[in-house]
């Protein structure tokens, strides 16, 4: 059959990472086609370079045989290409029924906006698409997470496009909705619309994909039938080596408690999370979006405001209410959102590394420079990270070297504790192998480490016990030995938990 | 479980919206508001005889068409910028006087010399809007040099003096009434109409208010954000000229940098809007009703006796206050 | 999110557009030194000592109050009331000289009056999360009005019993050929420089200018840091004023009002001067001296001032142009 998408020969370059390196990626008509590979393999980049985002050093994007590349992200949408983001965003002010129709208002004449037409559409295009009953009065703001997305999703499927992006759609979403969204998946394949499924998880790729593609490292591995695949093969197929090798386990001796938390509670977002982190030990935090691991760490750390809840350190209940707090009792955290909060992108290296423990070196407030350039030089040199000098903008690095810069300002405080918050995101496969083996010394040096991570293998090859969270809940502990894939997404899709409000 | 979710944004937003209030806080906000603006009206009204007289109730609207036009270019600011401001309102309007003005005195006729005003009104907008798009200023730096540049023009223009010239026509709209109402009112009208349709029930206003509402989804829904803010600027620009010609007619010719002061009304306007709105954006109808407050409380305290530099003192005291408000108002948005 | 950023080409060590890099950099030293030559040939008397000494002057009040403006902006903000600053430490000062005290509380008067307009500005911004530009507007026409109402619609103040020496020493005095405001700017600069390029609270001042959350999360107390760089503002902008309430022996209302756009221009100007593009202490030393040689010029030419005014706009306007379009064109 003839393809209507035909990616060919796609490479993309940022600086110090190839994302993709002549990647080809086919969709027929009428198929539901999973792109599955771990973070970091060119997925998102993949879908970028379609949506017109980034433009691709080399290859060509054909759709129904016209050749797509140049064009803007409005232009390939007007040819019938949907996209479905992970974390899009709204405009928090907006009623439901304002978003669904931005930029394609119906019109009374003179101009005017018919305001009940609007909404009169838009509930039934909501309850027609995906069989909502929202009211579309409603502002954006006062929707749950699930509920934003799920408007999103209507206002994509309203254009009638005849080729659909889903990127990891179901993050957010409860069984029920889930199970809602593959009902309309499956009713759009039957309409004949196309749809490419990315996720990270199989068992919905089994559920509903025809054809699956898994990228490794920037490169193809293979496309294959998925009734003729097993979950088995597919995962040796998107992480390739041993989980051994690409997860350089450390395995310290474990003390006593470092870090003691108790009941610690903030709306409903987190519900009275308790747990404790040993010395030497890796904690791995898993969970899906929006399950409140990032919102407990921030907790932890100080960032954010708590409702209620205690801290103990080496065993001593301590203060934290700011992140200055927090970094005088020896904790750190390395933040999810790294350009955002890891790094001020418009300073140096040595500006970056230097600014929690900058009083360490001063004298009567003057920045001892020499000092301070010796030590943050030695940190260069022992992570490795690739810099012409310690003068240079951050913003110059790649992801991964500016992820070891974030890393340095808190070796340099010499940190007890270290929160990892998805410390990973966007960076190239080497840089990763360094982060691990660096938490690995951590631990092996005798601090405590919590990470915090949506990968699967990630949390299993380097925790050495693993929590996991479901709205704002802890639900499971389980050992290294007991934690299987399956397991930890039983309990983070809220498995095992009796009540749930 | 989503069942519940779902109908409980229904009832809530349901229960509110009959009064389009978000919140307690903000409900209080609104009664504190327009109860202060009924507490002046009844002080002015018992200090003074005069206040509530027929003809300084005309004047009163007189004052404050001059004063709401600009304001509607600036809430359209206030909104696709996301709460930063277009400084340069009092010196465009200074300058599009100027134009109209010296055109007058040269002897052309009094319609091309509206026209010029407002046309330059309108460039001075569209500069403001490219410095703050192609050439990527803050916006309120890119209007503080404009504002500037125009103050520093419309003195080469007068020549650093009063400039005297009585229109009948631009006078008549801008001092006299028609059928029993001030004309002013009637252009007032207008350019409410104009703003309000535009902003509130046409495509372009969505479009402006989803800039100001989330730059990246109104990227993502393929707007063209530097074509409306520039739109935008020019639209305040645009305000500014019809607020020169009216100058004019008010001054009977251009007093150089009259327009100055008018900056921190229209502000005060704009911000009233801005913390009265019910969805955290201001609003046209809103600066309405600010522009309406200012115009009271300055042709109150004139009518009391209190001298300018007091009724300065209170504006200055207002301004704070307000954008103190609507600062706390959106840090509690951003919390919640 | 971040698409923008990512999506834009960041070369990392290829040599940007040579031409773009030269003006950015040294665009603005280029036209200094070309617009006084251009001014020692066609201006008479522009190469003089008394001249030269005239600038000096008329650079150090706004060198001084541009330093402040400088602190205020690298830490991300404006301050749009840095005139009123001035006037409170000329006003203050000289009414307490009026009122018959000695040089030191008059003075530590004038600098307390700077220090309660910048807490408010402080408060405003750190404690209530004012957009800069707004809190600090609302306090400029505030303190602008309450001038007036103080000073009865304007009238200047004069100290009719006598100025004492020691404090006419401040805006007159000289030490050996040199004009003390002329030391005191050299003193405020080194103070500025030290502070902004060498103490501990530099960093913290450029880090929250760049990214408060990061800094935040770095354990820097940012809203100290943000509510502290507007009371040393205002506070060295009060110091100005009263190096000029000495030099014309009296206390002028409003009369810091033209020193606002011209500070933040001369800040603006030194951002070309510094090569990442950020405000800088001898940055913002090049932009006051260039903007003060301009309006000594304009004065030697004879240029009307509305015309001065007009100047001065359009070169605020085309430097902040120039500063702008060749950062984007570097990157």
């Amino acid at each position: 059959m003839a393809a209507l998408l035909e990616m060919k020969g796609i490479r993309k370059e940022f600086p110090g990472v190839v994302a993709l390196d002549g990647v080809d990626f086919s969709v027929v008509p009428g198929e539901i086609h999973a792109l599955l590979g771990e973070n970091g393999a060119g997925k998102s980049t993949l879908i970028k370079i379609l949506a017109g985002l980034y433009t691709p050093d080399r290859g060509t994007v054909v759709f129904r045989g016209e050749q797509l590349n140049g064009l803007s992200p409005q232009q390939v949408q007007a040819r019938g290409i949907a996209f479905i983001h992970q974390e899009r965003a709204y405009i928090p002010y907006f009623t439901v029924g304002q978003t669904l129709f931005l930029g394609r208002e119906p019109s009374r004449g003179a101009g005017l906006i018919d305001w009940p037409r609007l909404y009169r559409k838009a509930s039934e295009e909501l309850v027609r698409i995906l069989g909502l009953e929202i009211d579309p009065h409603a502002p954006m703001e006062s929707l749950t997470v699930s509920e934003k997305q799920l408007v999103d999703i209507t206002k994509a499927l309203i254009t009638n496009p005849s080729l659909i992006v889903f990127d990891e759609p179901t993050g957010p979403l409860s069984e029920g909705e889930i199970e809602r969204l593959f009902a309309v998946i499956k009713r759009l394949k039957s309409q004949g619309v196309t749809v490419v499924y990315i996720s990270h998880r199989l068992d919905e790729v089994f559920q509903i994909c025809d054809r699956a593609t898994v990228l490794k490292d920037g490169k193809n591995v293979t496309t294959l039938e998925v009734k003729d695949a097993t979950p088995d093969g597919i995962v040796r197929l998107m992480v390739g080596k041993e989980l051994k090798e690409k997860f350089p386990k450390v395995v310290a001796s474990i003390g006593d408690p470092i870090l003691e938390v108790s009941n610690l509670c903030r709306g409903h977002v987190v519900r009275n999370v308790s747990f404790k982190l040993r010395r030497g030990e890796i904690l791995g935090i898993y969970g899906l979006v929006g399950a409140g691991r990032t919102e407990m760490v921030r907790l932890v750390f100080g960032a954010d405001k708590k409702d209620a809840g205690s801290i103990m350190v080496e065993g001593v209940p301590v203060i934290i209410n700011s992140p200055r707090e927090a970094i005088d009792q020896g904790i750190a955290l390395v933040p999810e959102d790294r350009r955002g909060q890891g790094v001020i992108v418009e300073m140096s290296v040595r500006d970056n590394v230097t600014l929690p423990s900058l009083k360490g070196f001063s004298r009567a407030g003057f920045v001892a420079s020499r000092r301070e350039r010796a030590a943050v030089q030695n940190f260069v040199k022992q992570l490795n990270i690739k810099t012409p000098g310690i003068d240079h903008f951050v913003k110059y690095l790649s992801g991964g070297n500016q992820q070891k810069v974030v890393l340095s300002k808190w070796l340099c405080g010499s940190a007890k504790v270290v929160i990892f918050d998805q410390p990973t995101i966007g960076i190239d496969v080497g840089a990763k192998t360094e982060i691990y083996r660096l938490m690995g010394k951590l631990v092996s040096d005798g601090a405590g480490v919590i990470l915090v991570s949506s990968e699967i293998p990630e949390v299993l090859g380097l925790s050495d016990r693993i929590l996991v969270m479901y709205r704002g809940r802890i639900t499971a502990e389980l050992s290294r030995e007991e934690a299987t894939p399956d397991r930890l997404l039983f309990y983070a899709m809220g498995g095992g938990v009796a009540d749930v409000q | 479980m989503s069942s519940n979710t779902v109908r409980g944004g229904t009832m809530s937003s349901r229960k509110l919206r009959w009064a389009g209030v978000r919140n307690r806080s903000h409900l209080a906000v609104r009664v504190l508001t327009i109860g202060l603006f009924v507490g002046v009206c009844v002080l002015f009204a018992a200090m003074s005889p005069i206040f509530l007289m027929p003809s300084n109730l005309l004047n009163i609207v007189r004052q404050t068409a001059l004063l709401a036009i600009m304001s509607f270019g600036m809430v359209s600011v206030i909104i696709v910028t996301h709460g930063e401001a277009d400084m340069s309102v009092g010196g465009i309007t200074g300058l599009s006087a100027a134009v109209a003005v010296v055109l007058l005195v040269r002897g052309a006729p009094t319609a091309l010399s509206i026209l010029a005003a407002i046309a330059t009104g309108l460039a001075a907008g569209l500069l403001n809007g490219i410095l703050v798009t192609k050439v990527g200023l803050l916006p309120f730096l890119a209007t503080l040099a404009t504002m500037n540049m125009a103050m520093g023009l419309e003195q080469v223009l007068t020549k650093g003096t009063y400039v005297p010239f009585a229109d009948p026509f631009i006078g008549f709209v801008a001092n006299e009434n028609f059928l029993g109402v001030p004309a002013s009112a009637f252009l007032l009208l207008l350019v409410y109409l104009a703003f309000y349709s535009l902003l509130d029930h046409m495509p372009t206003g969505r479009k402006i208010y989803a800039i100001g509402g989330n730059l990246q989804a109104a990227r993502a829904s393929g707007i063209d954000v530097a074509k409306y803010t520039v739109l935008t600027f020019a639209l305040s620009g645009l305000s500014c000229g019809l607020a020169g010609v009216l100058l004019v007619g008010r001054l009977s010719g251009l007093t150089p940098l009259a327009a100055a002061p008018l900056l921190l009304d229209v502000l005060l306007a704009g911000y009233i809007s801005s913390i009265l709105s019910s969805v955290g954006a201001p609003s046209v109808s809103g600066a309405l009703f600010g522009a309406m407050l200012v115009g009271v409380l300055s042709n109150g305290l004139a009518v009391i006796r209190v001298p300018t530099f007091y009724v300065n003192l209170v504006k200055g005291l207002l301004i704070i206050i307000v954008v103190a408000a609507n600062a706390l108002q959106r840090r509690r948005r951003s919390i919640s | 999110m971040h698409t923008g950023a990512e999506n834009r080409p960041i070369v990392a060590l290829r040599r940007p557009l040579l031409k773009w890099t030269f003006v950015a950099e040294y665009g603005t030293l280029a036209a200094f030194v070309t617009m006084c030559l251009v001014l020692s040939a066609i201006a008479p008397g522009f190469l003089t000592f008394d001249n030269i000494l005239t600038i000096l002057r008329q650079i150090s009040v706004l060198g001084i109050i541009s330093l402040g403006m400088t602190l205020v902006m690298a830490s991300g903000g404006i301050d749009l009331s840095i005139g009123e600053a001035l006037d409170a430490g000329a006003l203050v000062s000289i009414s307490l000289i009026a009122a018959g005290f000695g040089a030191v509380p008059s003075i530590l008067g004038g600098l307390a009056g700077g220090l309660v307009i910048g807490a408010i500005n402080g408060l405003l911004v750190a404690g209530f999360g004012v957009m800069p530009f707004l809190a600090t507007l609302g306090v400029h026409s505030m303190v602008m009005s309450l001038e007036m109402v103080y000073t009865r619609g304007g009238l200047p103040i004069y100290p009719y019993g006598g100025v004492p020496a020691s404090f006419n020493f401040l805006g007159r005095g000289f030490i050996g050929p040199v004009p003390f405001p002329v030391v005191a700017l050299a003193a405020c600069l080194l103070l500025f420089y030290l502070m902004l390029h060498r103490l501990t609270l530099g960093r913290y001042v450029y880090a929250v200018g760049e990214n408060p959350e990061a800094s935040r999360l770095s354990g820097v107390n940012v809203r100290l840091v943000t509510f502290g760089s507007y009371v040393i503002a205002s506070v060295i902008a009060a110091f100005a004023g009263i190096i000029l309430a000495s030099r014309v022996s009296s206390g002028q209302p409003l009369a810091g009002e033209p020193y606002l756009l011209d500070s933040i221009a001369a800040v603006f100007m030194g951002r070309t001067v510094s090569r990442e593009g950020k405000a800088s202490i001898l940055g913002s030393l090049v932009g006051a001296a260039f903007l003060g040689t301009v309006m000594n010029g304009m004065t030697l030419l004879n240029v009307v001032f509305y015309m001065q005014t007009f100047i001065k706009g359009a070169l605020l306007l085309g430097v902040l142009a120039l500063a702008s379009y060749a950062r984007t064109r570097r990157t």
